[in-house]
């Protein structure tokens, strides 16, 4: 096991900047978020609406424990974030290798198509604007990876980010428009990749 | 949209999108007329931006909240399948993992298992997984009709460790005896069953430690079946930690009813154990209730409860329970009380010596004899026992006092005491004077020095043995084996050579103890690395014990694996692999010394030739040898386990290896102190590991020990030298030191090669590193030089296909990159990566190694399309290892594949690789390479874009 004394170290020195110990962490969050999702489908059924916040939360508290610094907290958050996205397209990339049999040209989201084959389309639409906005304004591209697939409150977010919640506020305000714009003009542009 | 990021416009754009937002439209229109006077493309954009800000957020997040409900309904299992089974449906979680039910994935045979998925954090800790593997091994050989089989077991790619059990499907004992119905005795014999199968288990030294009735499932047929056998241990070999039986009573590793009182003292874990769960499994099919109530208990009450509570005598018990209706409360009264109380007596020396024990007095009840649990008896034997303890204590503290010497002499002597009786008491004579002639000084606790002892004993031998030749021979090799252990190699040669003159002048050379005694003198020569002299030794000794001895007999076998080792060391591969393959076979399944000797240096034998997944295997099973007959504190595990992690090093395993090679440092250091050679073994392979994890200073720090170890025991001219010299040079390499160590690489290739061009395996390397100081120089003409010299000696050494050669004709390619000859390296990138992929297991590092510098020269040569397999390919592999990969190794291949993407035109898809690998590319140990990619990927990747992590 991870043990948690062991996960708070890594965040620390990950925090402080040390990117191998960002790697290191990386993978033992992304087994345990994976973990916890498996048990919720099993407790609550296929039915449940899953809410990442829940589940970064939940991961929280089984790795670090519950009293650790309020940095350490954040923190965690902006790597579960960083994380859960990760998960997210991975599980969204093989579906969609499944579904249209490897690489088979894309198809266009046209109505009628059911929900479960656009799933996987939409969310790596929304990654790569994602990746496109991080290249025009980092910032505003990790507000959104902190709210969407972290599931931190506004307030959690700018304290992660080191800003005010009022700058976080404006900061969001245009992301959600740019990407808004961005997915209209290029629809399925994610699901080549 | 644009397609590069413009950061002037950017700014532009958020400058106007702000202002705008707050006013209405009207003064919106008025302000974008101004602001965008002549941009009708800007005044475009912020339009839509203005156009899209009422939307809500939820929208846009909806992608994400349907994807994580995906994940959750596509099983959010990580796995679909684990190895050849696929997973049918969850079982159940436990502290340790997840169950599942699953079947064989290619339908050879539709039979269901279960399989124990680990969670995965145990699968980062290389140790345990070492302990994981060699555990496997022994479980997987319990084969008894009333164990549930270990069929299989492994690691998944995502580094979770699992294991593959017949799957049993039953109802536990406990529910089983209700619904039966069962009479005593049906339950009693039920019992026996469970016992026999418990037995079998300590016969193959595999204690179950957590005995329960929902580990013991009784099949529709009646039939007991215990799961989960050693898996407590297999899982946590802290399993009889008191925090955990105390802290974790959700049922991670104990149940708390059913937990021992050494288990919750935390005391060593025995067969004993056992016989209590056993007990208290007994007590409570024959009552219907628990000895002691736990439910509402808090840690400390139960710990009281275990350890001090005496339970009710069953009789008692059952009588006011109506669960237990069905039974005759009367006839537990007596012996079968006693019998279940002795099982679970607190102290464990009072209960059944063993199962057997327990399960024989179980049937003399059954059969209507006395038993053995008589009140009084063992009241009796209890008292016996405290007194034995005594004694043992006594006897510990006395042998804490005792030295090396004289513990092998003792040993020796209790061997032929019967035999020889008057040498043996010349020689115990002859030791205690040894004793007696301390001075004054160490009789008032300075610490013996044995060093001193036996050189004292080494001056008496002549005179005090003088008329004993027998005793002096049997004195001077005790001597002079106590000198190898202690690692004084030329005395221990003096003194066995004297030793084995003497017996040769008594006894002729056609004798055991001759050749004995030849052996012990060849061993001491080949210690000192003067292996070509110690041969013909080995070889003579083998030949006296195969013709007084015959083959197949342990000592020859032994003989053979120790001039195996020798032709080994000399080089001389084929001769070793023969004859090592052929002791291996004489020695058929036996668990003994020269069997994990033999397999030690077959696997060293195969390894030259790059089978590391066999020399691995080797060693796993000498080293579970070792464990079994030396214990997991003797010399011999310790190189064993040496050995194993150098085998999953060159597996390309860094981190496993480093993870074993720390603990066989520990090892050494409790058992052999800081001033033993064999240390520098262990020295010289973990600070290899930390020049390759980029630590420098724990490198520096380890190597500088071995050097200065080596300088304190052998000659400089001495073999022994190369290794701490040639290290040492890489530690100076590694700090920019080049000039400095170039001479310390030149003082270990003089020793290696006292003749100039003779070839031997040694001096490659050497020649090999000193190209790639010439490379992290900068000059490039050199480096070839030198690689090309290493590759014709390997070449002439091990043929065209050995992994050595390989990693020559890479070094060679490297070399003309470096001198812009993209051209003329592809062609040694190819024969290289073509060799390593023959001789080398799929998924070892070197073959991704050489994919990328094959992809690397591709791209330089304008061939990105052909390049983009390949790294594709290493990429794979470098995201799905067979173990945890170093992170540069990952970065490089990662990186070198945003190259290939970038000159291939796809920069979205490459910019990311190369961003997420700069960490990584910073740790790539070798400088020059370092460097290059660095170079490159500073031209790449804008400096803006940073991990949220980083900030």
């Amino acid at each position: 096991m991870a043990d948690s004394a062991s996960v708070t170290q890594l965040l620390r020195q990950s925090r402080g900047g040390d990117r191998a110990a960002f790697d290191e962490l990386i993978p033992i969050v992304y087994q345990q978020l994976h973990r916890l999702a498996a048990r919720v489908f099993r407790a609550e059924g296929a039915g449940h609406t899953l809410r990442t916040t829940a589940l970064v939360h939940e991961a929280y508290v089984r790795l670090v424990g519950a009293d650790v610094d309020w940095n350490d907290r954040t923190h965690f958050y902006a790597v579960a974030a960083r994380v859960m996205r990760q998960i997210l397209v991975d599980h969204a990339k093989a579906q969609n290798r499944e579904k249209r049999g490897g690489d088979a040209p894309r198809v266009s989201l046209e109505a009628g198509m059911d929900v479960a084959a656009q799933v996987p389309a939409q969310l790596l639409d929304l990654d790569q604007a994602l990746s496109k906005l991080a290249a025009h304004d980092q910032r505003k591209s990790d507000v959104i990876e902190l709210l969407f697939f972290g599931g931190l409150t506004y307030d959690e977010a700018s304290e992660a980010l080191h800003i005010s919640p009022a700058t976080l506020h404006r900061e969001l305000k245009m992301a959600k428009a740019w990407l808004y714009n961005e997915l209209a003009a290029n629809p399925g542009a994610g699901v080549q990749a | 949209m644009r397609a590069e990021p413009d950061p002037d416009r950017w700014r532009r754009l958020e400058e106007v999108f702000f202002g705008a937002l707050e006013l209405d439209p009207d003064a919106q229109a008025a302000f974008l007329d101004r602001s965008c006077g002549g941009d009708p493309e800007l005044r475009l954009e912020v339009e839509k931006l203005l156009g899209a800000s009422g939307k809500s957020l939820d929208g846009l997040r909806r992608p994400v909240e349907d994807a994580a409900r995906e994940v959750v309904r596509d099983g959010a299992a990580p796995v679909q399948r684990i190895g050849a089974y696929r997973l049918v449906r969850l079982l159940g979680e436990g502290g340790m993992g997840l169950v599942y039910l699953a079947e064989r994935a290619d339908d050879q045979y539709r039979r269901q298992v279960a399989i124990k998925l680990m969670h995965a954090g145990l699968g980062r800790n290389a140790e345990m997984l070492r302990r994981f593997r060699s555990e496997r091994q022994i479980l997987a050989n319990l084969d008894h009709p009333n164990i549930a089989r270990l069929l299989d077991g492994g690691i998944t790619p995502e580094g979770s460790p699992y294991l593959v059990m017949e799957y049993v499907n039953g109802v536990a004992i406990d529910a089983h005896c209700r619904q039966a119905q069962l009479t005593i005795d049906g339950r009693l014999r039920l019992f026996r069953a469970v016992c026999e199968a418990v037995e079998y288990a300590h016969r193959h030294l595999v204690v179950h430690r957590d005995i329960k009735p929902g580990n013991i499932l009784v099949t529709p047929e009646g039939v007991p079946k215990l799961v989960d056998f050693g898996i407590a241990k297999l899982l946590d070999p802290e399993a009889s930690d008191l925090t955990l039986v105390l802290t974790r009573t959700s049922g991670r590793l104990m149940t708390p009813e059913y937990a021992s009182p050494e288990q919750v003292r935390g005391e060593p874990v025995t067969t004993l154990t056992d016989v209590y769960a056993l007990g208290v499994l007994l007590y409570e099919l024959l009552t219907g209730q628990a000895p002691f109530r736990m439910k509402s208990a808090s840690p400390l009450e139960v710990a009281r409860l275990i350890c001090e509570q005496e339970p009710a005598r069953p009789s008692a018990a059952s009588r006011h329970n109506p669960a237990a209706a069905s039974l005759d409360a009367r006839s537990l009264r007596g012996d079968l009380d006693n019998i279940v109380l002795k099982a679970m007596s607190k102290e464990p020396a009072r209960r059944y010596a063993s199962l057997a024990q327990f399960s024989d007095d179980v049937r003399r009840y059954l059969d209507g004899y006395p038993v053995e649990a008589g009140g009084g008896a063992w009241r009796y034997r209890a008292g016996k026992f405290v007194k034995r303890h005594k004694a043992g204590v006594a006897a510990t503290a006395a042998a804490c006092v005792a030295i090396v010497g004289f513990g092998i002499a003792m040993g020796v002597l209790a061997h032929r005491a019967a035999l020889e009786r008057e040498t043996a008491e010349r020689e115990a004579q002859f030791l205690s004077s040894i004793y007696q002639a301390s001075t004054p000084a160490e009789a008032r606790g300075r610490p013996v020095n044995t060093l001193e002892l036996l050189d004292r004993g080494v001056k008496r031998i002549d005179t005090e043995l003088a008329d004993n030749p027998e005793a002096q021979a049997t004195m001077l090799d005790n001597l002079g084996e106590a000198y190898l252990n202690m690692g004084v190699y030329d005395r221990a040669e003096a003194v066995l050579r004297q030793a084995y003159d003497l017996r040769r002048r008594v006894l002729g050379d056609n004798n055991a103890d001759t050749a004995s005694a030849l052996g012990d003198l060849a061993t001491a020569i080949r210690l000192e690395a003067r292996f070509d002299q110690a041969e013909p030794l080995f070889r003579r000794a083998l030949a006296v014990r195969t013709k007084l001895l015959g083959l197949r007999n342990s000592d020859t076998t032994f003989a053979m694996a120790s001039l195996g080792e020798c032709l080994y060391l000399e080089n001389k591969y084929g001769e070793a692999e023969e004859l090592l393959r052929k002791a291996l076979e004489l020695e058929g399944g036996a668990i003994n010394v020269s069997a994990a000797t033999t397999r030690n240096y077959l696997a060293l034998t195969v390894q030259a030739r790059g089978d590391y997944e066999q020399a691995a295997q080797l060693l796993r099973e000498a080293v579970d040898i070792d464990r079994r007959t030396e214990g997991a504190d003797s010399p011999d595990f310790a190189n064993s386990l040496h050995n194993l992690a150098g085998a999953e090093l060159r597996a390309g395993d860094v981190l496993g290896a480093e993870a074993v090679e720390r603990e066989d440092l520990d090892l050494r250091r409790r058992i052999l102190g800081n001033d033993h050679p064999d240390l520098a073994y262990s020295l010289n392979n973990l600070g290899w590991i930390l020049l390759q994890t980029g630590d420098l200073a724990g490198a520096e720090s380890l190597l500088g020990e071995q050097l200065a170890l080596v300088r304190r025991h052998f000659a400089p001219n001495s073999p022994r030298m190369v290794a701490p010299l040639d290290n040492w040079a890489r530690v100076l390499q590694a700090k920019g030191d080049y000039a400095q160590a170039e001479d310390f690489y030149r003082q270990a290739l003089a020793l290696v090669q006292p003749k100039p061009a003779a070839s031997n395996w040694g001096a490659a390397q050497i020649l090999a590193n000193i190209g790639i100081l010439q490379l992290d120089r900068g000059d490039y003409a050199g480096a070839e030089r030198y690689a090309r010299q290493a590759l014709e000696m390997r070449r002439k050494l091990g043929g065209d296909e050995n992994p050595e050669v390989a990693t020559s004709l890479i070094d060679v390619g490297v070399a003309r990159v470096f001198q812009g000859d993209a051209a003329g390296a592809e062609a040694f990138m190819r024969q290289g990566l073509d060799v390593r992929r023959k001789t080398l297991q799929p998924g070892n590092p070197d073959i991704i190694d050489a994919e990328v510098r094959l992809g690397d020269v591709l791209v330089r040569e304008g061939k990105a399309s052909e390049s983009e397999a390949v790294l594709r390919q290493a990429v794979d592999q470098a995201e799905h290892p067979p173990f945890a990969l170093l992170p540069w190794q990952i970065a490089e291949a990662r990186s070198t594949l945003g190259e290939c993407l970038l000159a291939l035109g796809k920069p979205s898809e490459a910019e990311p690789l190369l961003r997420e690998s700069q960490a990584g590319v910073k740790m790539i140990p070798d400088a020059a390479l370092r460097r290059a990619a660095l170079k490159r990927m500073e031209l790449r990747v804008p400096s803006g874009t940073r991990a949220i992590a980083a900030n």
